[in-house]
């Protein structure tokens, strides 16, 4: 504190306390992070429009139509699974010449869907990770012919 | 005084990194209601949501939850070269990093009937050395030096057609895979050259 003050009572000490006051954050704050993928299915079971399927009487390609392809159509032998996945990853950090860091989280938004050998929903259940439904837009066809 | 100090030592010091990655979201040891032969997979979906994945076995069926936090933590030096009365410019601009990483992981097996009634299950939490490494960077570089990939595969679930695009090994061996849900489960950072991967003569 004592090097800071006696600078400013210098002649011309202000303006060069300024200068390194300025110079400073520029020397250490070299760059900031921020980053964000997903992959995966559209999570449609997110969307609060879709009909509530029911166990015991909903079928599997009632949840197909409802939801598109899983990303995986798993045999149990006696029992069907469509397991739905979409995939986020979310980046930032900082670079300062002293201390970087850089925090990456991957999410999940899943759903799950059993089906017994008639095809017919047994149980179902969703990840308590969610991530927020956006619907699709339309597809831009001003320039097709 | 202080502020030069302060000045000089940020450029002669490389500087420290924290890399943080977290995949899937936490959670806890099974509730004590959770009973072999008495607990059913609906009470297990009910309670934990969908598994991180799920394969088929002879006559039932095993869900695996699991979540990763790795921590890479790295020091970082660099050299004034005039100060060293070096001539090498370069060096100014360079820095020599050294890094280590661990990971914080849980797991959570379950194994089912054909019924769908639990038979087994098994949560354990530990924590993984990923190992240490070495590598020379530009000043303001930040990487990982430590290989933690093998922790950090993408679920098989987002990669669709792609798995059939494997080398030929791993095709021709696809009646053992891990990956694909039916014929057993995996944790994430299983040594990809031994066991039933063997035939796939990975290289890495």
């Amino acid at each position: 504190m004592r090097a800071i003050a006696g600078w400013t009572t210098r002649p011309g000490g202000g303006a060069r306390a300024t200068s390194l006051l300025l110079i400073l954050p520029a020397l250490l704050l070299a760059g900031c992070i921020s980053e964000r993928s997903e992959s995966g299915v559209l999570n449609t079971w997110r969307d609060s429009a879709l009909a509530a399927f029911e166990v015991g009487k909903t079928t599997q390609a009632e949840v197909a139509r409802a939801l598109g392809p899983p990303s995986q159509l798993i045999n149990l032998g006696n029992r069907v699974v469509f397991y739905y996945l979409r995939e986020r990853s979310r980046s930032r950090g900082f670079i300062l010449i002293v201390y970087n860091e850089n925090d990456v989280r991957v999410s999940y938004d899943r759903a799950i869907y059993f089906f017994d050998e008639s095809g017919v929903l047994e149980d179902y259940a969703m990840s308590r990770e969610a991530m927020e439904y956006v619907p699709p837009s339309a597809p831009d066809t001003s320039s097709a012919e | 005084m202080l502020l030069l100090h302060t000045l000089l030592f940020a450029m002669l010091t490389g500087g420290c990194s924290v890399l943080d990655l977290e995949i899937d979201a936490p959670f806890h040891a099974p509730a004590e209601d959770f009973h072999e032969n008495l607990t059913d997979y609906h009470t297990v979906l009910a309670a934990y949501g969908p598994p991180s994945s799920i394969s088929a076995l002879n006559g039932g069926a095993a869900f695996l939850y699991e979540h990763l936090a790795i921590r890479e933590n790295q020091i970082g030096f660099s050299f004034d070269s005039e100060r060293l009365g070096l001539d090498y410019k370069f060096l100014d601009w360079t820095k020599f990093a050294y890094g280590k990483a661990y990971a914080d992981r849980e797991a959570l097996l379950l194994v089912f009937n054909a019924d769908g009634v639990l038979t087994a299950e098994r949560f354990v939490s530990w924590r993984d050395d990923l190992g240490t490494g070495f590598a020379v960077q530009m000043l303001v570089e930040v990487a990982e030096i430590v290989d933690t990939s093998s922790v950090q595969e993408h679920w098989d679930a987002n990669m669709w057609g792609a798995a059939l695009l494997r080398s030929t090994p791993e095709v021709l061996n696809s009646g053992q895979s891990l990956d694909l849900g039916q014929a057993g489960l995996e944790l994430r950072g299983a040594p990809d050259g031994v066991g039933q991967h063997t035939l796939e003569m990975r290289s890495d």
